[in-house]
């Protein structure tokens, strides 16, 4: 696995052995490549320093959790749970996403390029999680701090028992938790989504004109105080 | 018609002018079985000094490469910082620390200063794999002797804003001031089967090193422990009904759960079936458990190790005076009030938790050699007899003056 010729662990490895080269190689390299990944859960977790890991293949559950540090690229669907408990780091898929995105996400990014079934950054503290396509149920459950933006449509209910933390979506969101209504975004904010799209690429906004289509879902009490928050 | 007792009288008054459930501190106070139900059964023939008796205890597979090694059968529950101070928590687990056992460690991960008594008396720390996350990161769960998944649902705050000090807000890693939360289930749980995930993530953070425990709520006890034998964790551990709790709201403190005598038949029945106590998993046994005979009854049931809460907190001073909740205890042991704090020297609490540990710990060696036992690795249900038809028609225990158990009990 810890070399180019070497690179498939579709049937090769166990996960625990697969997790134990990613900590090997991350103390003696700065880059690993994994190859034909075939659903195994828990795959490149628990890392900690800044290993660039490429993965192609379909990952399990839980794939990228509790790191603090890792940048991790998959080319490939993931199940549940992705960026689990994450520190800090970046995951960023280029595929569709179970549920569970960012669940209690504290700090780094979790990117994906395709859908997520929903769940989408429950009880997140801290940390950006971005769905470039749209979430078929809820975002921001429990969410306490952090970022969520989801460029595409999101079909579920947008922050219920949030206390914190702040949802971007680009597309359509019907359904928000009691308390909470959409907004267009300040200034401010469209400038941190452009940068955002410049590093990215959002696929569905392709000019930056169009990120003025963004909303963020806000407390009432908060968005309806006359102030300067002014529309993008 | 039933006679309103005190508590319920002070209840309904309470009720009365608030119009508001009450919350007070402590486990059930309503009259439940318990341990003292039970008598040991004198051994008769062969003679055991309680000095060659064998009363530490570890848990832990083959699989994994650590065990939590404790010298006596009996740890220490967990006990949020926050509710209890830094003080009282650096008592708790220097006591722990001293008598060479293990404590669990709270919401909120574990202090500095707690991980220095740690280091330097060598104790065990039993890391939490809270519903709330506060203070968890891979560093955390590798620095502990264990994980112990939360499956409790204990519902509501886990510490109340006027207690979230700066320093309590930066080891939770929250706001100062804010009610700081959990949720009543994990949020990376769909289903109770995905404890398998939990339990396979944490060997993989953890390198497969060191045993994973899973904690419920008493009530449901079979199916529960079958879910996490199932899910390959190392120890099952039971909290009945009588387990302190600062924030107890009444409907659910008497009236939801299993006391702790509950526990044993069907966590008992669970092991059998899936054949875990030859695979290594360990039963765990906390709630209501106040001296080593309560301690030698829950292991001669099935336990093999014992938690104590309320026993640890009284050994560092605590008088009961219940009000933990209002964050207003006297001792210094239940509030974040600086002053009330230093009425509590932790290193002389922590001392006196090592002699109550050790203390208990002879009792049950007593204990052991009484009933004729050379470990309490070897004890059994043999050991027990139940005073009342009750408590023989909970535990299989044999009954006093009939000498057998139960036709229910019988297979």
């Amino acid at each position: 696995m810890a070399s180019p010729e070497d690179k498939d662990v579709s049937t090769a490895f166990s996960t625990r052995e697969i997790n134990r080269n990613l900590r090997k190689v991350a103390e003696s390299s700065k880059s690993i490549e994994i190859g034909r990944l075939n659903g195994h859960h828990n795959v490149a977790v628990g890392l900690i320093g800044s290993i660039r890991i490429k993965v192609d293949g379909d990952a399990g559950d839980y794939f990228g959790s509790l790191n603090d540090g890792p940048l991790i690229v998959l080319n490939g669907k993931a199940g549940r749970f992705l960026g689990d408990t994450m520190r800090a780091g970046e995951v960023i898929v280029n595929g569709d996403v179970d549920h569970g995105l960012g669940v209690y996400l504290m700090g780094g990014t979790v990117l994906t390029k395709g859908d997520c079934l929903g769940g989408v950054g429950q009880g997140m503290r801290g940390g950006t999680v971005i769905v470039d396509g749209s979430v078929k149920g809820d975002i921001g459950r429990r969410m306490d701090g952090g970022t969520i933006i989801v460029t595409g449509h999101v079909q579920g209910t947008i922050g219920p028992n949030s206390a914190g933390g702040r949802i971007f979506v680009g597309g359509d969101a019907e359904r928000l938790a009691k308390g909470l209504e959409m907004k267009p975004i300040t200034p401010k904010e469209y400038e941190e989504l452009k940068d955002l799209n410049k590093k990215y690429k959002f696929k569905y906004f392709q000019s930056p004109e169009a990120l003025k289509r963004f909303r963020r879902a806000m407390p009432v009490a908060e968005a309806n105080v006359p102030s300067e928050r002014g529309e993008a | 018609m039933a006679r309103p007792e005190p508590l319920d009288i002070a209840s309904i008054k309470a009720k009365a002018a608030t119009g508001a459930p009450q919350v007070r501190s402590g486990g059930a106070k309503r009259h439940m079985p318990d341990l003292r139900s039970l008598v040991v059964n004198p051994g008769e023939i062969e003679f055991i000094d309680e000095d060659e008796v064998s009363i530490d205890v570890a848990i832990g597979r083959s699989s994994t490469r650590h065990h939590v090694k404790m010298a006596v059968p009996i740890f220490v529950t967990e006990m949020d910082y926050g509710i209890v101070s830094k003080s009282a928590r650096l008592a708790l687990v220097g006591g722990a620390s001293l008598a060479g056992t293990a404590i669990a460690a709270g919401h909120g991960g574990t202090l500095f200063e707690e991980k220095e008594v740690l280091e330097e008396k060598g104790g065990s720390l039993l890391v939490k794999w809270s519903k709330g996350r506060h203070g968890i990161d891979t560093h955390q769960l590798n620095y502990g002797s264990a994980v112990v998944i939360d499956m409790t649902r204990r519902v509501g705050a886990v510490v109340p804003g006027p207690a979230v000090t700066t320093e309590v807000a930066q080891a939770y890693e929250v706001e100062r001031g804010i009610d700081i939360t959990e949720p009543p289930f994990h949020l990376d749980m769909e289903t109770d089967a995905d404890l398998q995930g939990h339990v396979d993530l944490i060997r993989e953070v953890t390198d497969h090193e060191i045993p994973i425990i899973s904690k419920f709520d008493s009530g449901d006890v079979y199916n529960k422990t079958k879910l996490a034998i199932g899910a390959g964790v190392d120890a099952v551990w039971f909290e009945g009904m009588e387990a302190w709790r600062p924030f107890n709201p009444e409907p659910e403190a008497d009236n939801v759960g299993t006391p702790t005598l509950g526990i044993f038949g069907p966590a008992n029945q669970a092991f059998t079936e899936l054949k875990a106590r030859e695979k290594g998993v360990k039963l765990l046994v906390s709630g209501g458990i106040l001296d080593g005979a309560d301690v030698f009854k829950a292991m001669a049931l099935g336990a093999d190790a014992v938690g104590i809460g309320t026993a640890a907190r009284l050994a560092i001073g605590c008088n009961l005076t219940d009000k933990c909740a209002e964050g207003k205890c006297p001792e210094g042991i239940c509030t974040m009030d600086p002053k009330a704090e230093t009425k509590l020297n932790w290193k002389a609490g922590a001392r006196s938790l090592e002699n109550l540990l050790i203390a208990m710990g002879n009792e049950v060696g007593r204990l052991c050699a009484v009933a004729g036992y050379k470990s309490v690795k070897d004890l059994d249900i043999e050991a027990v007899r139940a005073l009342s038809y009750d408590v023989a028609s909970i535990t299989g225990a044999k009954l006093v003056g009939y000498d057998k158990q139960l036709p229910i009990w019988v297979r």
